[in-house]
């Protein structure tokens, strides 16, 4: 039986997170976020994605229905599905309530005719979609029950009476034609008899001057409210021609106001969750970006992600993006990263953490293959902006929010150490980056540390390098590359032309392009 | 209706920006002062040469088309200037830029303001049928002649009487007579005005019923106001769109006719000056032959207001061009008269020559040295190898690419090298170049080439200069070996 495309079943469900750790600004998790969520703002999908999951067997349900819709053409059949039944959903709850006084004060033919558009749009969602699902095979255990669940619901007798009489109804209305004749302070309903249309005839003299450009000069009005009074009047007018149809419209109305399936709605809410993360990064793959299902576990054997990039940097710059990779093998588990500024060190470090994230909401991430850790938080230390006014206080709150990431930490927390004691010392930041370290080796966690001083990088078996590589052709670009060795670096000069392409061997291959 | 003045069977876009930096180009061969004399103030005529100018025919044929509208143009520039005038009646009318669209004023004020512009339209396009009635056997050109023929074929009286009785009867609107159907939510919807034919329309038996609005019932009021808004509201936007029709004919028709009187005026003036003009004879993009007489820089000409010596050349088969010789000798204005001739000719113009023949190019590309001083050296010549790159995006085969001075910004061995690669590649691929150089290392890599043209600038035994351009090779001024002597073995 089919329960929810988020969780399994009602036992294995848990409660989303509404708000924000401090971490996820840290690790533009919050524009992450953001991004994805931006453009379907009504599903309140931030909320999903607040809420990772520790649990293999969720996030391999939830996997497993991500790789169903990674196909764009079920993505299009949900997307639109999902979007159409929300909104009809919520427009049908507005009336609900309004829709038992209907009748008691003068007939409000406007509120009926919102009842049979809502069961319109609902009736043909649902038959569009058991058509579209019939003689498609999901591999997901979620999108199967799914379907099969819209099967059942489509051929129920219920269903398709107002499908039917919805149907039927419909045309008649469509078939409804007449002329209002607006005078300064009446207007008449007059029956249409043939009357000419000015725009054709304007049309028809003009249309030679065209020089074939088409745009349509709509001019948007600003919104009048129009008079219910009035619109109602009007259509008590036409209600004597089509006396038949508007009667029959007033039993429609009777019979039908609440009919929608609570477990589809829920569907077209929660689909959404996967169709937004699967349109977010659609550009980022058709720039040659990687995206892979990573195997998840709760053990610190082996956890890798090769060709891992920083989603939010790519976001904005996706040709440019460099991809990196990251490898820890027991007993292996912080790693150091050192070299020159700019190099893409810290976006490395968001690169590995947003993985880890993204991994434990049951999503593709980025990169080509991954084994990602179940973290139970995140855990992130920042260095602030150096300030010498301040250099002391800053110092006493770097350890203090250190001390304070320790106290919450555990052996299954991801924690991301970044530039911090920058405001001291050589000598005092070599003295202090010891201790974190010895500190952080006996908790256990997995860790990414980035930092300047070097002698962090050799600090025992736990400890893994890596470095950002410099471009020995282009000493002042940046590769944005991060490598596993000793911390080191050094620059070459290169020839002008060679920079610019222009030797006569790049040259000729440009020209040839 | 297609006005069809520039291509036989095409429209003429003057915002079309195919060209790359053609800011950059126009600078480089002062194209500016050209425009200018052409377009004697109107900014649509500078829009519409300047655009032909960068949009450059591809076809023997294309050119020869508008050759052949120039020459009729030159002939009948007194008539070419009265339907220029005509169409700017129309053009210049206040109401006749598309504003009055976005305007916020009330909806009844745009309606009559559309209804007063089309009015104004249908004037001009009754004067019109009188010029082209006046003119049916005037022109000889396709262009022109076809252009006459077209408009008496989709204009008659006929059209201008109904399409004025349409007019009436939109200005009568205090009861107007919508026809509607029902959409979503059941209101009212896709209004559409028609015609109030009044027999029988307004007998009590096609009324179903009337609902009057009470005085104190302003929601009402507002709502009957607020349906006549929607149905003049769809009115207007196809008011909008026979205005625009004719608005994009007239635009079309007053651009195709700015480029002749662009050319009408420029012919003008360097008769004035006394300096020859010739519609030159262009060979397929294959050919790689060139040869002009007379050919001067036409920007040089409008500044010293008389005519000045011309070049001659006739080659075979090149595809590169170097051109060394003294300062001052006249090699840039050299590189200017050719830049000019080239994106003249390519447009269908006359060029400032005595006669010009040339092939034709997909497109011309610049690469003069920037006179800023501001670059200390090495940034120099990254700002030029940066601007070589650009244009190295950009260009195809079949290109022209004229350097002038470029690459100098360094010693001349690794700048002679730079710009000795760059060049090779270029002509390998089919790019033909014309180079303005210092450089002998650079022009001595190419001394062996058959399909290398050198030109010089001249100086006199005197040392007075020639400012001709000649074929010649270039010459290695060796000073070192004088010096040498001086020092070492005459020392004093």
């Amino acid at each position: 039986m089919f329960y929810s495309v988020m969780f399994p079943s009602a036992a294995k469900e848990r409660p989303l997170e509404t708000t924000e750790p401090e971490s996820f600004k840290d690790l533009y998790l919050d524009q992450l976020i953001n991004w994805v969520s931006f453009n379907k703002k009504v599903y309140g999908l931030p909320d999903f994605y607040r809420s990772p999951i520790d649990d293999p067997e969720i996030i391999e349900y939830r996997q497993a229905i991500a790789r169903d819709l990674e196909s764009v053409e079920v993505q299009q059949i949900f997307n639109h599905f999902s979007e159409t039944l929300f909104n009809v959903e919520m427009t049908m709850s507005g009336i609900r309530g309004q829709l038992a006084y209907d009748d008691k004060f003068g007939i409000d033919y406007l509120m009926r005719g919102r009842v049979i558009d809502c069961a319109e749009w609902y009736c043909h969602e649902i038959n569009t979609l058991a058509v579209q699902l019939a003689n498609r095979s999901f591999q997901s255990e979620g999108l199967r029950a799914f379907a099969e669940y819209i099967k059942t619901y489509v051929a129920s007798p219920e269903f398709q009476e107002v499908s039917a009489h919805s149907t039927r109804l419909r045309q008649k209305l469509l078939e409804v034609d007449f002329c209002l004749l607006v005078r300064y302070k009446s207007v008449s309903v007059v029956e249409y008899d043939g009357q000419k249309d000015y725009a054709k005839l304007l049309t028809e003299s003009f249309s030679r001057f065209n020089q074939g450009e088409n745009s349509t000069y709509k001019r948007v009005l600003p919104e009048r409210a129009s008079s219910d009074k009035v619109e109602n009047a009007i259509l008590g007018m036409v209600a004597r021609i089509y006396k038949e149809t508007f009667d029959d419209l007033a039993v429609f109305c009777k019979k039908y106001s609440d009919f929608f399936d609570r477990a589809i709605i829920r569907f077209s809410r929660e689909v959404q969750f996967y169709i937004s993360w699967h349109e977010t990064i659609k550009e980022l793959k058709d720039a040659g970006l990687p995206f892979c299902y990573p195997k998840v576990t709760h053990s610190l054997d082996r956890v890798y992600g090769y060709d891992v990039f920083n989603m939010v940097i790519a976001r904005d710059e996706a040709s440019k993006i460099v991809l990196n990779d990251y490898e820890l093998n027991v007993p292996e588990r912080i790693i150091v990263i050192t070299g020159p500024n700019q190099g893409g060190k810290t976006t490395f470090a968001r690169a590995f953490a947003q993985t880890h994230y993204i991994g434990s909401l049951g999503l593709p991430v980025p990169g080509r293959e991954a084994e990602l850790f179940l973290f139970d938080k995140i855990l992130t230390h920042f260095g602030r902006e150096e300030d010498i006014e301040t250099q002391n206080g800053q110092l006493r709150d770097d350890l203090l929010r250190l001390r304070n990431l320790l106290d919450q930490a555990t052996p299954r927390s991801l924690i991301i150490v970044n530039e911090v004691f920058a405001s001291t010392t050589l000598s005092d930041a070599i003295v202090l980056g010891e201790h974190m370290m010895d500190k952080l080796v006996k908790l256990g966690a997995p860790v990414i540390c980035v930092t300047f001083i070097d002698e962090m990088a050799q600090h025992g078996a736990e400890t893994v390098s890596m470095v950002g590589v410099v471009n020995q052709e282009d000493p002042g670009a940046r590769t944005y590359k991060i490598v596993r060795r000793p911390p080191d670096g050094r620059a070459y000069a290169e020839s002008i032309a060679g920079k610019y392409k222009l030797t006569y061997a790049q040259l000729s291959g440009r020209l040839k392009k | 209706m297609k006005v069809n003045l520039m291509y036989r069977d095409k429209h003429f876009d003057v915002n079309s920006d195919q060209y790359y930096d053609s800011d950059a180009i126009a600078f480089d061969v002062e194209l500016k002062k050209i425009v200018d004399v052409m377009s004697r103030g109107d900014k649509e005529i500078a829009k519409a040469c300047t655009a032909a100018m960068f949009t450059p025919l591809q076809t023997v044929e294309d050119i020869k088309y508008r050759q052949d509208n120039v020459n009729d143009a030159l002939k009948h520039a007194d008539l070419v200037r009265k339907l220029y005038d005509i169409v700017l009646q129309v053009q210049d009318k206040p109401e006749n830029s598309m504003h009055w669209l976005s305007s916020s004023s009330n909806i009844a004020n745009i309606f009559s303001h559309g209804v007063n512009l089309l009015k104004v339209y249908i004037e001009t396009i009754a004067a019109m049928l009188k010029y082209a009635e006046d003119n049916k056997k005037t022109f000889t050109s396709d262009g022109f002649s076809g252009f006459v023929k077209m408009f008496l074929s989709e204009i008659d009286g006929k059209f201008v009487d109904e399409a004025k009785s349409h007019l009436k009867d939109l200005r009568d609107q205090d009861d107007m007579l919508i026809r509607a159907k029902l959409g979503p939510f059941n209101r009212c919807t896709g209004y559409v005005l028609v015609k109030k034919e009044k027999r029988g329309l307004f007998s009590r038996s096609k009324i179903v019923d009337t609902l009057t609005i009470k005085d104190d019932d302003i929601a009402g009021g507002s709502d009957l106001a607020a349906r006549q808004e929607i149905a003049l509201n769809e009115t207007v936007t196809v008011l909008a769109q026979v205005a625009k029709h004719l608005y994009s004919f007239f635009t079309a028709l007053r651009y195709e006719l700015a480029f002749y009187i662009g050319a009408i005026n420029l012919a003008e003036k360097l008769k004035e000056y006394g300096a020859p003009i010739c519609i030159p004879e262009m060979l397929p993009i294959t050919k790689w032959d060139r040869s002009w007489r007379g050919l001067y820089d036409v920007s040089l000409v409008i500044t010293k207001s008389a005519a000045v010596t011309g070049n001659e050349l006739d080659t075979k088969d090149k595809y590169l061009y170097i051109i060394t010789g003294a300062n001052q000798g006249g090699k840039s204005t050299f590189l200017r008269s050719f830049g000019q001739a080239q994106l003249m000719a390519q447009s269908g113009l006359f060029v400032g020559a005595e006669q010009y023949k040339a092939p034709i190019r997909n497109s011309m590309y610049t690469h003069f040295k920037r006179e800023e001083d501001a670059f200390i050296r090495s940034g120099k010549l990254e700002e030029e190898m940066a601007r070589m790159s650009t244009i190295a995006d950009h260009i195809t085969p079949g290109s022209l690419m004229i350097f002038n001075e470029s690459f100098a910004a360094t010693n001349e061995r690794e700048g002679s090298e730079i710009h000795r690669q760059i060049v090779q590649a270029l002509i390998e691929n089919g790019v033909e170049v014309f180079a303005v150089s210092h450089q002998y290392t650079f022009a001595a890599a190419f001394l062996e080439d058959k399909k290398t043209q050198f030109l010089r600038a001249g100086r006199l035994e005197d040392g007075a200069r020639t400012f001709k351009i000649t074929p010649g090779v270039p010459l290695e001024t060796a000073y070192g070996e004088d010096i040498y002597q001086e020092l070492f073995v005459n020392r004093k």
